[in-house]
């Protein structure tokens, strides 16, 4: 009764928590104009929980929890009766150029950095025989920037100011559906809807004359698509995976204020525009593979493939040109089981490494991450609790910028 | 909720923009709840306030202004006007048409100032899907309306591709003929707009007088004897790539979009002109960080070149470059205050645009050498086709006439009105150079030193 209990807690927090506003900021954007590029790095695919972060990134073959509802649901057949899981992140990611931040207006010798806190994932899946189910909802991309304010002030008094704010989300929600042909073959597929928002203000004033300009823009996101994989366990020590990710059309409604107020004209002007428009989002494949190298130790690969080269925005009835090519994200890990005992409790305690690889779609400058990762755990009884961290460092902009994340979670397995 | 916030210290240099500063550091603040409730009220507040309705109007009387002298306030109180204020050495006049035609026959100059007076501006926001910059136009949707002209008069209107800009947009320009498909001996009369991106109107006031003439060919024949006796080359974004990072980024960015590879970005294009190009630090700035940074060599940038190799292909007889804002319409040189010879012939054809504009509603227009009416300007257009080619060429400043009037921003409902009362000085414009032009170019040019171009080099 109090295991019931404690997952329904940990259950309603976790989703009450994920529909709150978002407690984070910040994205690298390399180029001028792309508002909408996710936080951190474009390739949001796959979601990354603590134990997959730990083992770099990880999940097409290897389950700790059910967030493979996300890439390979398949796997949900790999876990117990039941998982309840949140999940929550630190972020940390350095920018030089984004909006209007060192492309001409503001200007700064150094990248500006951010950290953020997310509760990002929540889900609860359940195993039954050769059928697994999972409901889970999650924040898949962030598209917060760093705050600028810039001010120029005279004995005290401010006579100038110009600042910038950027925020948004893109939650999902999922449910996944997994099935068992044989001891080596399982498939699964999962339906996706992902609403979000962002936001983005500009103020501009002058105080001595009273003049004001504001710039405002929103957009209000709804998307629809499909997941799935293919697993084939050989024996138990050889994983093979096969998933997938549908190109979607991301709805995008759209509004634009613009207003200049000079009090003292009098004048208010303003320029309003609102639309609907899509967002192509590119198809995305994987290919997974995981080894048991020995009885307490796996090694996985991931190979993610993103056909960025058929992205394309339409933005107030426009088509924003996105040079943009495919790229094939790499993550390769280890697992290490071991077990000890205190207090005459036994308790589990994997150890996670792992490297990533994350091209990023720009053309120009061509650019990636490379991450190193660090993982570990920890379970007893029916609480199982998880850490990875990742650091990684951009190549190819020049700006040098860096990426760190720590995500923890927290499950309760029956 | 934690709140990231980066403080981007910077202060402004001699040109008033922001120079850049290495201090940057992260500050962690919380954003209370109640900041958000106050910005939701203040939002309600003014919302509120603007479907109030507004004051009355003045019906047709507009607020004008004199200079204030001994001499000129006797006369004004001889023609019985209602004097309502003396301010700053002016003298404010409450005019109906009658009064402004007694200022005009006893040769007293004045301004029209009613905008400053004038009633809290409502405007109509644009309709939904308009495109992000409401009734203007962005560089894709002038690409298309330019082309949908041609399309719709074939036989009147062409399309030509003068080149590309840095982020490779292409800059159009219309021709307006009949025969367009020929290149005839006609006078060649060009117009030009948004060399500084923030100015918006500029780009439609050349644009409209496009579309006014063809679509008024077949019914106007005032319209169609211009059309058939001119070309009109029409050239309305000279700065697209600047154009788009205004409507995406920052409304208020003036220059091109040049990496400057300083951290600083852009070239003034009307500051890269060959013409006197960088005599002074005075009219141009030789700081990359400058709004009017003349960049390392005349003509350095494509958008520049693409005008200048347009230009040289060509005969133009005059040429108006539209800017906002200050309501002036100036005339060489930019690069000094003093006159040019022959200054009076630049001077009648302003006066008479002047003339024509002010006739249409009442708003004034100052006008000069560019130098003497608003500030030194080198390497700028004007300059640069009057100095090189002898024709007469035109900066002409939009409305409004100051910040307070809105500045860089026009509203879209505007953007009609300011079309049509530069309309008049427009078609007089071409006008005078087909009353001039003779297959020789002989009268006009009498006026101006020896032309270097001829009409070999044309385009077609």
């Amino acid at each position: 009764m109090i295991r019931k209990i404690g997952a329904c807690l940990i259950l309603s927090i976790s989703l009450v928590c994920l529909l709150a506003p978002p407690q984070v900021r910040a994205q690298l954007v390399l180029g001028q104009y792309e508002e909408e590029a996710p936080f951190r790095t474009w390739n949001t695919f796959p979601p990354a929980l603590a134990s997959s972060v730990g083992r770099g990134g990880t999940c097409f073959t290897l389950a700790s929890d059910n967030s493979a509802s996300l890439t390979n649901p398949a796997l949900l057949l790999l876990l117990p009766r039941w998982t309840v899981i949140v999940n929550g992140s630190v972020d940390y990611a350095s920018f030089f150029k984004y909006s209007l931040v060192n492309t001409g207006v503001l200007g700064s010798d150094g990248n500006l950095s951010q950290s953020l806190y997310a509760l990002d994932y929540s889900g609860v899946s359940l195993h039954l025989g050769r059928w697994a189910f999972a409901l889970t909802v999650s924040i898949n991309e962030l598209y917060n920037r760093p705050t600028a304010v810039a001010a120029y002030s005279y004995e005290e008094t401010v006579l100038y100011s110009l600042s910038l704010t950027q925020q948004g989300v893109l939650r999902n929600f999922n449910l996944s559906a997994a099935h068992g042909f044989n001891d080596w073959l399982s498939a699964g597929l999962g339906i996706n809807f992902s609403p979000g928002n962002l936001e983005r203000e500009m103020v501009e004033q002058w105080a001595q004359t009273g003049i004001s300009i504001t710039d405002q823009k929103t957009r209000d996101l709804k998307e629809f698509y499909l997941n799935g994989g293919l697993l084939i366990n050989l024996k138990d020590r050889v994983r093979l995976a096969v998933v997938f990710r549908t190109p979607s059309s991301r709805q995008s409604k759209n509004h634009s204020l613009l207003e200049y107020a000079a009090p003292a004209g009098p004048t208010d002007i303003q320029i309003e525009a609102s639309s609907e428009d899509t967002v192509h989002q590119p198809l995305i494949l994987g290919l997974g593979a995981s080894c048991k190298l020995l009885p307490n130790l796996w090694a996985a690969l991931d190979l993610s493939y993103y056909n960025w080269s058929r992205y394309s925005v339409d933005y107030f009835g426009e088509n924003l040109e996105r040079d943009f090519t495919d790229v094939l994200k790499v993550g390769a890990g280890i697992e290490l089981q071991s077990s000890f005992q205190i207090f005459g409790q036994r308790l589990d305690a994997p150890l996670r490494l792992g490297l990533v690889y994350d091209p990023q779609p720009m053309r120009a400058p061509r650019s990636s991450y490379a991450s190193f990762t660090i993982g570990g755990g920890i379970a007893w009884r029916n609480f199982r609790l998880d850490v990875g961290v990742l650091v990684g460092r951009e190549f190819g902009s020049g700006n040098d910028l860096a990426a760190r994340k720590i995500s923890a979670s927290l499950a309760f397995q029956l | 909720m934690l709140n990231s916030k980066h403080m981007i210290s910077g202060k402004k240099n001699g040109d008033g923009y922001l120079v850049r500063k290495p201090s940057v550091r992260p500050r962690f603040s919380c954003r209370p709840f109640y900041a958000r409730g106050l910005f939701l009220l203040a939002i309600f507040v003014l919302l509120s306030a603007a479907f109030l309705p507004g004051p009355q109007t003045t019906g047709t009387k507009e607020i004008v202004s004199v200079a204030k002298t001994p001499c000129l306030e006797n006369k004004l109180r001889d023609l019985g006007l209602d004097l309502v204020a003396d301010w700053e050495g002016k003298i404010f006049i409450v005019a109906g048409p009658e009064d402004l035609a007694a200022l005009e026959r006893a040769k007293i100059r004045f301004a029209v100032e009613t905008s400053k007076f004038a009633p809290f501006a409502q405007t109509t926001p644009a309709q939904a899907g308009g495109g992000i910059n409401g009734a203007y136009h962005s560089y894709r949707e002038l690409e298309a309306d330019m082309l949908a002209l041609q399309q719709k008069y074939p036989g009147l209107a062409k399309v030509f591709d003068l080149g590309d800009s840095l982020e490779k947009r292409n800059i159009y320009a219309l021709k307006i003929s009949a025969n367009v498909a020929f290149d005839e001996d006609e006078t060649e009369v060009l117009f030009l707009g948004c060399h500084h991106a923030r100015e918006w109107i500029s780009v439609e006031v050349p644009f409209l007088f496009g579309k006014y003439l063809l679509e008024n060919y077949a019914t106007d024949p005032e319209a169609k004897r211009l059309v058939d006796r001119s070309e009109v080359w029409i050239v309305p974004l000279v700065n697209p790539d600047g154009l788009e990072y205004t409507i995406h980024v920052y409304r208020y960015w003036r220059k091109n979009r040049r990496d400057n590879k300083d951290g600083t970005y852009g070239i003034d294009l009307n500051r890269n002109y060959g013409y006197k190009w960088g005599v002074s630090n005075n009219g141009s700035s030789p700081d990359p960080g400058s709004e009017i940074y003349r960049g390392p060599q005349a003509f350095s940038e494509p958008e520049t070149r693409a005008i200048r190799d347009f230009f040289l292909k060509k005969n133009f007889q005059g040429m108006i470059s539209y800017h906002s804002f200050a309501q002036a319409i100036m005339y060489p040189w930019g690069y000094t205050a003093d006159i040019p010879d022959k200054e009076s012939v630049l001077r009648d054809i302003a006066a008479r645009m002047e003339e024509l504009i002010r006739e249409v509603n009442g708003r004034a227009y100052s006008f000069g050498p560019a130098g003497q009416t608003l500030y030194l300007t080198n390497g700028d257009t004007v300059d640069w086709t009057f100095g090189t080619s002898a024709i007469p060429s035109y900066t002409i400043e939009l409305p409004p006439i100051d910040e307070l009037g809105g500045g860089f921003f026009n509203s879209e409902a505007d953007i009609q009105s300011i079309f049509e009362e530069n309309l008049p000085a427009m078609l007089y414009f071409v006008d005078r150079f087909i009353q001039d032009y003779s297959p020789q170019g002989a009268n006009f040019r009498q006026d101006f030193p020896e032309r270097r171009f001829d009409k070999s080099r044309r385009i077609r």
